[in-house]
């Protein structure tokens, strides 16, 4: 017995000896690095700065563009059998675009905590952690602004979590947080670099941290908080911008989305933008859906050329009789025509002055994928870059902030941004103002056996182009539309309507002919004189006009008429400013027609106080139309949907969370 | 600078101790190896009474070939023998001939040299006493004599063997105790009295082991040891191994269900090498972690053990360690129970060379019918004439034209008769010395969906070497290689129900137009891999049979374990054990898509990539030492046995993948991915260890009352803060049997009384959880500037004060064996309770992050087993035995998350976008996990519940609940729980259970003369599935997509009596009672018929057995399930169990097969 208890004590002495060396349960990460030991140079602060911004790609990527009824009443879910969700404002708190934007944002949040703790353990230029102090200030200001928006109170949280178990936080009211926000945006802009000195608008400048304290401001002066005081501050943020005298609007509108189409920075008007990029083919998910949600619809297979679209978002009619037939925003704001499936894909023009019905079948037009220099332009993403703050924002919000300043008639200089914004939508930035304004149909025609191409030319100018849509049941014009109006136009340029007479040329026996008011058919193939076909029955005499020209009806007639908008007063008028009232009514249209579709929309509805009724207004508006179910949202829409409802997510994981009312 | 230098220097001290601990592994397995088997044993039959010596030489000479070598002297001084032995090998008859002989043995290289020995001589007792000449009688319960038996008076060296009449003759005196014995029979031990002397007669009944197994049996494997089934104090379930291997599959993970009680396996589908089984011990034992228990094969313990690197027939034993005094041993891992496999050893005898090998056949259980061409297009006219017209009647044909004309059965393309082949050879042999066996097997089977299959190539070596009286040692090696490739008809692309494989198989439409064409050819259709009448930019339908076939996917897994021990017996009482492992897994999936594939195809215009295709690697490797010492000791009619022991264990795992995209020449498949650009490139490497020191002892009190106390403490480096968990156990048994008291009848043979309670551990989260990561990967990155994206740094957060999870569970159980043993009851009660669960708990997101893990939670698992194993009839032409087993398990979560008083789960990745959103599963406190969760459907709505407008409209009634704006007659109609008239989110209640409320099996044998027959049951009963596919194939109104042949019965005005709902009448979103159908099963699944052929016709062929059997797995299956098969739970997770969606079907197969030993 005692030999065994020594022998066994030996060996497990031994054994002991050997395993219990304490390093052995002491691991190490190998793939990955921990929190602890990052942050400690520079280019580690810039890749958690990229982090902040990450979350920018995420919110705005998809969800944002069109899904979530940012919108409001602009435009409407396309999607016929769609009864429940975001789309048409049945929403339930697990609702994942909602959980998931919360969760964006409290992320960027949380990374811009732990970079603003660690800044200081980098080893670096004290100019350059100072950019990066500001923007990540600047961001997370950002963030609760998005937050504060969109669910009022909301946990005020500036320190990164340092514990899985002390996590219950309680709603700070909105008024501080918008504080906090003012805060950090205002110590952000003595930090950032000023826009003259960017070479992109994805980091933040001075003068996008001033556009963004002028919005903040407003909201701030809006519902629900009506902190009226903060008019002047918003005048004076905007002001700031304006006066800097680096910025200006882009002569032409389109282009400028021509330009985030194409990954072309203009800072001058595009102040800040959330950066995407590729076409998500590779490996680096940095693309984004801009103009794939949000286009004109797309599935066939010429990726190459036109860009797969879902055409998830409907325009309202409303939208479209708000602008100006000759403002020309109208046509690139929204997508007048509709392509099929094919290949080649048939273009169909929508009406040039269409009924409710035809008009509620327009989809978002902004963010073409046809101009997209990257192939193949597939459903995968895409890198349009979407934008977040623009100059002519600025322009309407120091308007907005100047006249509320007063509550009088406006001050020269808020009347002057608002007929900036107007000017450049009316081209009167451009050169070659005149353009053709409309076609007038001098005889419809008759027996067309299919429908002719239109021809526009001569007039000094270039770029008019029209398209008849479809004939009537005998063959004449039933409706056609000019599709561009062209520039540069000193007189009424000619015409043509499918194939005209010219003399020594070649026809084929069956072609169809016009000249002057008549149509022919040509008889036998052969060459053309100098002496066209007059004849108004028969067959003309081949001896004279070289074959026989056989006459089928009356010829299609057009003739254009042309504008010059040098001539155009496009101002406010007289009336529009002579009121406070009025001018905010200008002020409001006006922010309806130059930023739709930019996810601002409910915002502003929202501080207006003007969100629940325009919804409501929008069901009633299109109530007699077929496709009434565009009006699903707002009749689903209640006071309550002017916030977003706290996630289920975080109310069921932290105790001191509460609800917003009516959810 | 400082810091570096720092790292540097205490690298390689860091380095060095690990290095010596893997190198100690190394040295002690390669030790063990160079041991090599010399001899082989002879064997010997040999019977008669009062043989003289010499006459016993020369048989033994013939019989063996040995020489013997002796002295004329020794002949004089040898008494004549009476003995039987039949086959029995050299040493153990030399033994038994001599051990009360005055004469020593020893053998040779092939000679036995005998030599009279003086002092064995004088042990022999003088006649002190008188001895008397008893006859033994041994008999088996029957009254049937055994010859061969073997009579041994203990303490004397004394032994007889029974003759053809079962007598054996001892002189004995009153007071010797003898020990009877004979194979297959428990051992009776018989103190001789007067009486006996007097009588001169003695007469002793054997009975049968349990169901007549072999005694090796009664010994059940526990964690570090092995113990006699009767000293058990815990729960151990044990497999019949037999049964087992009986079943035409590649692992046991695929038979194992309804054999033991308590363990539950299950299946997410039938798909070789994809089936995603679960095994659980004593129900659910976390949340969201992995709950699978513990393996420990051949003493080698991993968590993530793949079942399927074993071949079923090398399999000898497997135990089942279900409460905490079994497993506590293991402590730290042992909470989700301890599943115990030893492999086939060699055993002394003759070489064995058996071959076992089959063929068969596999076919699907089950279709279900789709309409016909006819329906189907009347259905595309009800669904939208002007389309309809256009694709299918084009004012050329009628929709009666369809009657005529025999559609496309994409089933009968894409399903086919599988088939199977499997063959095991193995040779097993040893002396006393050196024991081995070398074994191999292959399995390859072409699986009922074209294209779709799995190889199984394995290979395995054991040696057992006894050095000398103090050492023993061995080695046991295995590799396997198994292949499965095709592709996986669930995979899904998020959010598209279309992506899946069954979608196109069930949906593809039968007929075009073009069938009507005198010159068509079938082909023209069945070869597009697209059908161009789908425009919906959201159907991703494609041809399933040539998508199929252009598949490339082959997922290879790669496995080597090596296990090595060295025994050293230091003492009579004290025996030293250390053994080594390794297990290496490698895992490969190599992916490509060519043009056929929808991935792949030019023509898909979501497709970016090209041709393309990726790679991926998974590597783990772990390696282990264990140090154990026992002391067993023999305390009179008592035994205590100690245990400790020390065991060091590292798991590594590593893991790389790369995508490449636009390979331009796809014909190379994936060998030319390098010619492709590469897309992503993916690499992890992490590692955890464990250090464990445990003691367990046991005290056997006359075998009466039996006492097991178990204490280990576990360090594991996945805890930082809190690495040493301590988890102790105690256990009490009580054969009441044994006592004096007990009343001795025939019928109660043993009865005891278990109670076990004990604490077990769980460390199943990620290595460095504890750690906060930061993680910079190209897949998040953002681009300033338009220029190339540069990752970001996502930070992610981790909880340095983890801890063990906990589980305390309480066990009683009753063990009886009545009417001769032909009677076995086990009954347990167990309470299961974990606490300080670990939990991919969800954060509020105001923290930044999603979720952490954290010890918050408890859970409570209670359930009743019952195993009854009876031998029905047993004589000698005729036995018919039965093993029946039932458990039932109640699972409850009693705790979540801090504030969290229910987890909601939706189905990922998100089956179809319309249910994105949809909840289906809440896990609720005071419920057990994975509920279903939905609206209960109330039948359609009828035309009595719409106004009708004066154009012919239906107007719902205002006082009838309504679905959205849009509802008609023919529509689903919900309850409307609340009475708000609108059912919605709030109207959603538990319908359903996920997890089944009984589960077993029932087996039973039956041999008659050469013939046995092996029919085994299995059931599950109580939970319900949720049978997506019916969403799809049930009224969904998608563009040319063909329904379910039921569908054909929907609801019209005509047919009001039809539940079945209008086409597009089921809204989006509502999971529903409908579609939820009662799980339960009673599967028919395995019969083995086998005849062996006589020993006679089989001496001829040389061989020593041949028998011919016909097997069939999953021959029938009863059910009330809507779907093909009610195992089945595709995106399976604890929380989202019994989901059936486009899942690969199970099937049926029957093999043909021969077994031969030579």
């Amino acid at each position: 017995m005692n030999k065994n208890i020594y022998t066994a004590i030996t060996f497990l002495i031994l054994l002991v000896s050997i395993s219990s060396c304490k390093k052995f349960l002491t691991t190490t990460p190998k793939d990955s690095i921990t929190t602890e030991n990052y942050y400690e140079t520079e280019a580690q602060l810039n890749t958690a700065l990229a982090g902040v911004y990450q979350e920018l790609k995420n919110m705005y990527a998809g969800n944002f563009q069109g899904l979530m009824g940012l919108d409001a009443d602009q435009g409407f879910y396309n999607r016929s059998t769609q009864l429940t969700g975001m789309g048409v404002n049945i929403v339930v708190t697990t609702e994942p675009k909602i959980s998931g934007t919360w969760g964006f944002l409290y992320g960027g949040i949380e990374r811009a905590n732990l970079l603003l703790e660690n800044i200081h353990k980098a080893d670096m230029d004290e100019q350059a952690r100072a950019v990066i102090r500001g923007e990540a200030l600047f961001l997370r200001a950002f963030y609760y602004y998005m937050l504060v928006t969109h669910w009022h109170d909301v946990p005020l949280i500036l320190e990164s979590t340092k514990s899985v178990t002390d996590v219950h936080k309680p709603r700070t009211p909105a008024a501080q947080v918008y504080d906090q926000i003012i805060r950090d945006m205002e110590e952000a802009e003595t930090l950032v670099r000023p826009a003259s000195e960017m070479t992109n608008a994805g980091r933040v400048n001075k003068s996008a941290v001033r556009g963004m304290l002028a919005r903040v401001c407003l909201q701030m002066a809006g519902a629900p908080l009506h902190d009226e005081s903060k008019y002047e501050k918003a005048k004076f943020w905007a002001e700031k911008v304006i006066d800097d005298g680096f910025h200006s609007l882009n002569p032409d509108y389109k282009q400028v989305f021509i330009n985030l189409i194409q990954d072309k920075y203009d800072l001058r008007e595009s102040i800040w933008e959330v950066e995407f990029y590729g076409n998500g083919d590779d490996g680096y998910r940095a693309s984004g859906y801009v103009g794939i949600y949000n286009g004109i619809s797309y599935s066939g297979s010429n990726t190459e050329k036109w860009g797969y679209s879902y055409g998830y978002v409907a325009v309202n009619p409303l939208l479209f009789y708000a602008y100006d037939r000759r403002d020309q925003r109208r046509d690139w704001t929204i997508g007048r025509y509709t392509l099929s499936n094919a290949y080649d894909p048939v273009i169909t023009y929508h009406p040039e002055y269409p009924n409710k019905q035809e008009a509620s079948s327009h989809t978002v037009g902004k963010f073409r994928r046809e101009y997209e220099i990257s192939t193949p332009k597939t459903a995968g993403g895409n890198g349009t870059n979407f934008p977040l703050l623009r100059y002519s924002d600025v322009l309407l919000m120091f308007a907005e902030a100047d006249v509320n300043v007063s509550k009088g008639a406006p001050s020269q200089k808020a009347i002057d941004a608002v007929n900036t914004v107007r000017r450049r939508a009316f081209g009167k930035m451009l050169p070659g103002k005149e353009l053709v304004d409309s076609l007038t149909l001098v005889d419809a025609g008759d027996n067309y056996p299919s429908i002719p191409a239109i021809t526009i030319s001569g007039g000094g100018g270039t770029g008019a182009k029209a398209v008849i849509r479809s004939l009537t049941t005998t063959g004449g014009v039933a409706s056609m539309v000019l599709t561009d109006k062209g520039s540069g136009y000193t007189s009424a340029p000619t015409v043509e309507v499918g194939n005209v007479w010219k003399p020594l040329t070649t026809y084929q026996a069956g072609d169809v002919v016009s000249y002057g008011p008549n149509l022919y058919d040509v008889v036998s193939t052969g060459t053309s004189t100098t002496t066209p076909p007059e004849n108004t029955s028969a067959i003309s005499d081949p001896a004279e006009t070289g074959i026989g020209f056989k006459y089928r009806s009356k010829a299609i007639q057009l003739e254009a008429v042309i504008t010059d908008l040098n001539n155009l007063d496009v101002d406010a008028t007289s009336e529009q400013v002579a009121s406070y009232e009025n001018f905010m009514k200008l002020i409001k249209e006006e922010r309806f027609r130059e930023l739709a579709f930019e996810a601002l929309h409910k915002k502003d509805l929202v501080r207006w106080g003007e969100y629940v009724a325009a919804m409501k207004y929008s069901t009633e508006y299109l109530q007699d139309i077929s496709r009434r179910w565009l009006g699903r949202a707002g009749e689903n829409t209640s006071a309550r949907d002017v916030l977003w409802p706290i996630p289920a997510s975080e109310l069921t994981t932290n105790n001191l969370m509460t609800q917003n009312p009516g959810w | 600078m400082q810091k570096m230098l720092q790292k540097a220097l205490a690298f390689p001290t860091h380095v060095l101790k690990r290095s010596i601990i893997k190198l100690y592994t190394l040295v002690l397995l390669f030790a063990i190896t160079q041991v090599n088997a010399n001899t082989i044993a002879q064997e010997i039959t040999l019977e008669g009474n009062n043989i003289p010596l010499e006459q016993l030489i020369q048989a033994i000479k013939k019989q063996t070939g040995f020489g013997v070598v002796y002295s004329k002297e020794l002949l004089q001084k040898a008494k004549p023998l009476s003995f039987s032995a039949h086959n029995m090998r050299l040493p153990d008859f030399l033994h038994l001939i001599f051990r009360d002989q005055p004469i020593k043995y020893k053998i040779e290289e092939k000679n036995i040299f005998l030599s009279y020995d003086q002092s064995l001589a004088r042990q022999i007792p003088a006649n002190i006493q008188p001895l008397t000449k008893v006859r033994i009688t041994v008999t088996d319960s029957s009254g049937k004599a055994l010859p061969g038996a073997t009579v041994v008076v203990q303490g004397k060296k004394l032994s007889a063997a029974a003759d053809n009449s079962g007598h054996a003759y001892l002189e004995l005196n009153a007071g010797d105790v003898i020990n009877i014995s004979y194979v297959g029979h428990q051992t009776v031990t018989i103190k001789i009295t007067s009486q006996h002397i007097t009588n001169q007669e003695l007469k002793v009944t054997l009975r049968l082991n349990l169901n007549g197994r072999s005694a090796m049996e009664d010994i059940v494997v526990i964690g570090y040891g092995s113990i006699q089934k009767r000293d058990l104090t815990g729960s151990v379930g044990q497999v019949n191994t037999d049964d087992l291997e009986k079943a035409p599959v590649y692992t046991i993970e695929q038979s194992l269900a309804g054999r033991v009680a308590g363990l539950n396996v299950s299946s997410n589908q039938g798909q070789p090498g994809e089936e995603g089984t679960h095994v659980t011990v004593r129900g659910l034992g976390s949340i969201t972690q992995d709950a699978s228990p513990l393996y420990v094969v051949d003493g080698f313990a991993t968590e993530n053990f793949d079942l399927a690197s074993l071949n079923p027939e090398d399999i000898e034993s497997i135990n089942v360690l279900k409460d905490a005094s079994a497993t506590a041993i293991y402590g730290a891992r042992g909470a989700n129970g301890v599943i115990v496999i030893e492999t086939k050893k060699g055993k002394p005898g003759k070489a064995v060379l058996t071959y076992s090998g089959s063929l068969g056949f596999q076919s699907v259980t089950k279709k279900i019918d789709v309409m016909d061409p006819y329906e189907f297009v009347k259905l595309e006219f009800e669904r939208d004439p002007n389309v309809a017209e256009q694709i299918y009647t084009r004012g050329e044909y009628t929709l009666e034209d369809y009657k005529n004309v025999n559609g496309i059965s994409w089933q009968d393309q894409f399903f086919r008769t599988g088939k199977t082949n499997i063959h095991n050879l193995s040779l097993r042999g040893g002396n006393s010395q050196t024991r081995y066996s070398v074994s191999g097997s292959m399995y390859n089977t072409d699986a009922i969906v074209v294209n779709t299959g799995l190889k199984k190539q394995q290979g395995r070596v054991s040696i057992d070497h006894t050095v000398n009286s103090k050492i023993t040692t061995g080695v046991y090696v295995d590799y396997s290689h198994i292949r499965s490739y095709g592709q996986i008809t669930a995979k899904i692309d998020d959010g598209y129900a279309s992506s899946a494989l069954m979608y196109s198989v069930w949906g593809y439409r039968p007929v075009t137009i073009d069938f009507f064409r005198d010159e068509f050819n079938q082909n023209e259709f069945t070869d597009e891999i697209f059908d161009d009448a789908i425009t919906s930019t959201t159907d991703y339908r494609i041809n399933p049979v040539q998508s199929a076939k252009n598949t490339y996917r082959n997922r290879d897994i790669n496995i080597l374990r090596s296990n090595a021990y060295l025994t050293y017996k230091l003492t009579k009482d004290l025996t030293f054990k250390a053994t080594g492992s390794i297990y290496q897994s490698t895992r490969q999936l190599g992916q490509f898509y060519n043009s056929g594939t929808r991935e792949g195809s030019p023509q898909n215009t979501r497709n970016t990539y090209g041709q393309w295709g990726s790679m991926n690697f998974d590597k783990s490797y772990t390696w282990s030492n264990e140090n154990t010492l026992t002391y067993n000791k023999k305390l009179g009619k008592s035994k205590l046995t100690l245990m400790g022991g020390i065991t060091l264990q590292q798991a590594n795992t590593e893991g790389n993948s790369y995508t490449a995209i636009k390979v331009p020449n796809e014909s190379l498949g994936i060998s030319a991915l390098g010619s492709g650009t590469p897309l992503t490139v993916n690499s992890s490497a992490s590692y955890n260890t464990l250090n464990s020191y445990f003691v367990r002892g046991d005290f056997n009190f006359q075998s009466r009352y039996l006492l097991t106390a178990t204490f280990r403490a576990d360090g594991s480096s996945k805890f930082p803060q809190n690495k040493w968990g301590y988890f102790p156990s105690g256990a009490f048994a009580w054969r009441m049997s044994e006592e004096n008291f007990f009343p001795k009848t025939y019928v109660i043979d043993d009865a005891k009384l278990r109670i076990s309670y004990g604490v077990t551990g769980n460390n199943r989260i990620g290595d460095f959880a504890a750690l906060s990561p930061l993680s910079i990967d190209n897949s998040t990155s953002y681009s300033f500037g338009n220029e190339t994206p540069n990752p970001v740094a996502v930070p992610g957060i981790g909880n340095p004060g983890l801890r063990w999870e906990t589980t305390a569970q309480l066990d009683i159980g009753y063990d009886l064996s009545l009417f001769n043993r032909r009677l076995n009851i086990v009954l347990d009660y167990y309470q299961r309770k974990t606490t300080d669960l670990l939990l991919r708990a969800n954060m509020p997101p105001t923290t930044g992050y999603a979720s952490a893990y954290k010890n918050v939670g408890s859970l409570r698992n209670e359930g009743f087993e019952f195993t009854l194993s009876t031998t029905n009839v047993s004589n000698k032409n005729f036995k018919w035995t039965s093993d029946f087993n039932i458990s039932f398990n109640k699972n409850t979560v009693l705790e979540l998350a801090d504030g969290e008083d229910k987890l909601l789960n939706r189905i990922l990745p998100r089956w179809q976008s319309g249910y994105a959103e949809a909840i289906l599963y809440g896990t609720t406190i005071g419920q057990s996990i994975g509920n279903f969760v939905g609206y209960i459907f109330e039948g359609l709505y009828q035309l009595e519940d719409f106004d009708k407008t004066p154009s012919g409209g239906y107007v719902l009634k205002k006082d009838r609940p309504t679905v959205g704006t849009n509802v008609k007659p023919g529509y689903a109609k919900y309850r409307d729980l609340n009475n708000d008239g609108v059912i919605d989110g709030a109207d959603q209640t538990v319908i359903g259970r996920g997890l089944p409320i009984h589960t077993g099996g029932f087996s039973n044998n039956f041999t008659y003369k050469n013939f046995s027959l092996n029919l085994f049951f299995q059931w599950s009963y109580g939970n319900q599935i949720y049978n997506a596919n019916q969403l799809i194939f049930q009224g969904s109104s998608y563009s040319g997509l063909n329904q379910w042949a039921s569908f054909a019965n929907r609801w019209t005005p005509d047919n009001t009596g039809s539940n079945i709902p209008v086409m597009g009448g089921v809204p989006q979103g509502y999971y529903s009672t409908r579609e939820l159908s009662d799980g339960s099963y009673l599967r028919f699944k395995t019969v083995s018929l086998a005849y062996t052929l006589p020993k006679a016709t089989v001496r001829k062929t040389g061989f020593s057995s041949i028998s011919l059997m016909a097997t069939a797995q999953n021959l029938f299956t009863i059910t009330n399930y809507s779907g093909i098969d009610p195992e089945v739970s595709t995106y399976h997770s604890n929380l989202t169990p019994g989901f059936d969606y486009s899942a690969y079907p199970t099937s049926r197969t029957i093999v043909f097969g021969i077994k031969a030993s030579l």
